[in-house]
């Protein structure tokens, strides 16, 4: 059951802060 | 009831398709790309809802249902790789298409590469899985008026066709991409309305899980589908770099910035509207534990099941309507880049280099009608076919292997060539028409094997004598 927890809770929050992280370390610098 | 919800967001969407009709007209630029004006919500939602088609409703879905959570590994790769492209590839194709005045992706491969040769290839290549790719979703929304509306199959893929033709016909990329994010916005509704309430009926995740474990492990086992399969769905993610309809997304930003915060939007909503449909199917299945409960016995009719069950007529039309949108969100989209490859790459490029803007713009609408009427002609000669989602895998998994590699290398690698580029476009699209034939899909996805092999072609290929005195 962990794993299926894993896959339905952990692994879209988990994608949604990778693109806000992403978002953040591509700021360019002006 | 449900006809009115029905009637309400189509009238919408022509509406847009007129709208925008005077603005397309300007130029084949406005017409093929929206004149690279589009803003970070209009590209992000557009960008994802083309690549998703009713495979999301529909396909995963049913998926869920019949595999359980492990389903979940479908989407895992698309999302993440196309999160990737927002934020690298993305921003350097629209930088680099934006300084030569490219407009489709032939237009990019010759002028990165140098080579007509190389468009040319392009074109035929890109043609035959898009012709394929639009036939098949219009067959899709064929059944789909007869499964919701009771309408005929083949009137209803007149229907389908019909309407995206008009507003295409019309706004060009503007409507294209303005009806996409309506279209988003309705499959917002489906893929998150119909799980909330299906999860409230089974009392929540903890008890749904609970129900399906009871009814077989499997289901709650993220490691139930074996480790071919689960790399073969992890591995539908290299279908987007290769894409051309999603690609031409990212051109179309009014600039590099814009991309970044697309890559916000767009994930949050693909990540909602996967798991959304991974929820209707593990509900689905703790309401209907056996297959053969389910209309014609088929996991792919719960979503209008569930719909029907627990909704009002008029939501029920509208949360149909989520299905026709992620149709023709994708056909729209696919149909304009497949015009493009008949107007602006091949007779624009060779023949009417002097042809003034105006009667580029029309032409470029003939093209339109002529790739419907195109599409029509295979979803009736597909008519029988029960593999809808056969053929849509098959064209994913071409245009990703053929482009994917060529696209990215040429981005990325400096030495990548023309003879390299043209070598890996032939190789993934004989890969996986020879691995489909094979039958090894079965074991493995296509599109992985041939994207590899297409990789290793333009990078061999780019070491070649004709290669190395090109670079």
């Amino acid at each position: 059951m962990t794993g299926a927890y894993f896959l339905l809770a952990v692994v879209p929050v988990a994608i949604i802060l990778l693109a806000i992280l992403l978002y953040f370390m591509t700021r360019e610098v002006r | 009831m449900v006809a009115a919800a029905f009637g309400l967001y189509f009238l919408v969407i022509l509406l847009v398709g007129f709208l925008t009709a005077r603005r397309s007209s300007r130029s084949v630029s406005d017409f093929f790309l929206g004149g690279r004006r589009m803003g970070s919500w209009v590209v992000a939602l557009s960008a994802v809802a083309s690549g998703r088609s009713a495979w999301l409703v529909l396909g995963l879905s049913g998926m869920a249902y019949a595999k359980g959570v492990s389903a979940v590994w479908a989407c895992i790769g698309y999302i993440i790789v196309e999160l990737f492209l927002f934020i690298f590839l993305g921003r350097r194709l629209r930088s680099f298409t934006g300084e030569r005045g490219d407009i489709t992706l032939p237009d990019f491969l010759e002028s990165k590469f140098r080579s007509p040769a190389l468009r040319v290839i392009s074109v035929i290549i890109l043609l035959s899985f898009l012709t394929t790719y639009i036939g098949a979703q219009v067959l899709g929304g064929g059944k789909a008026f007869f499964g919701s509306l009771d309408v005929p199959q083949a009137w209803g893929v007149v229907l389908t066709a019909g309407i995206v033709f008009l507003y295409t016909v019309f706004g060009g990329f503007y409507a294209v991409s303005y009806t996409d994010v309506i279209q988003a916005i309705f499959m917002i509704l489906g893929l998150v309305l119909l799980p909330i309430v299906a999860l409230v009926h089974q009392g929540g995740p903890g008890p749904l899980l609970e129900a399906l474990r009871a009814l077989d492990p499997r289901l709650v086992d993220p490691w139930a589908l074996g480790a071919g399969a689960t790399f073969g769905l992890l591995g539908i993610g290299l279908g987007s770099p290769g894409n051309p309809h999603i690609l031409v997304r990212y051109m179309s930003a009014r600039d590099t910035e814009i991309l970044r915060k697309s890559a916000i939007i767009g994930t949050f909503w693909n990540v909602f509207m996967a798991w959304g449909a991974v929820f209707v199917g593990l509900a689905g299945r703790a309401s209907f534990p056996r297959p053969d409960i389910l209309p014609n016995a088929d996991p792919e009719n719960l979503y209008a099941l569930l719909a029907r069950m627990y909704f009002h007529p008029f939501l029920f039309g509208l949360v149909m309507a989520a299905v026709f949108a992620a149709i023709m969100s994708t056909v729209d989209s696919q149909l304009l880049v497949a015009s493009s490859a008949v107007a602006r790459d091949i007779y624009q490029r060779f023949w009417g280099k002097r042809a003034s803007e105006r009667v580029m713009v029309w032409l470029s609408r003939g093209s339109v009608a002529l790739i419907t009427l195109i599409a029509l002609l295979l979803g009736y000669l597909g008519r029988s076919s029960q593999l809808v989602f056969w053929f849509v895998l098959l064209a994913w998994a071409g245009l990703g292997a053929a482009f994917g590699p060529a696209v990215i290398l040429g981005l990325y690698w400096k030495r990548a060539t023309a003879p390299g580029a043209i070598a890996g476009l032939i190789v993934g699209a004989i890969t996986v028409f020879a691995w489909r034939i094979s039958g090894l899909s079965g074991f493995l996805y296509e599109l992985v094997p041939a994207f590899v092999l297409s990789a290793i072609a333009v990078f061999v290929f780019s070491f070649t004598k004709k290669g190395t005195e090109h670079n």
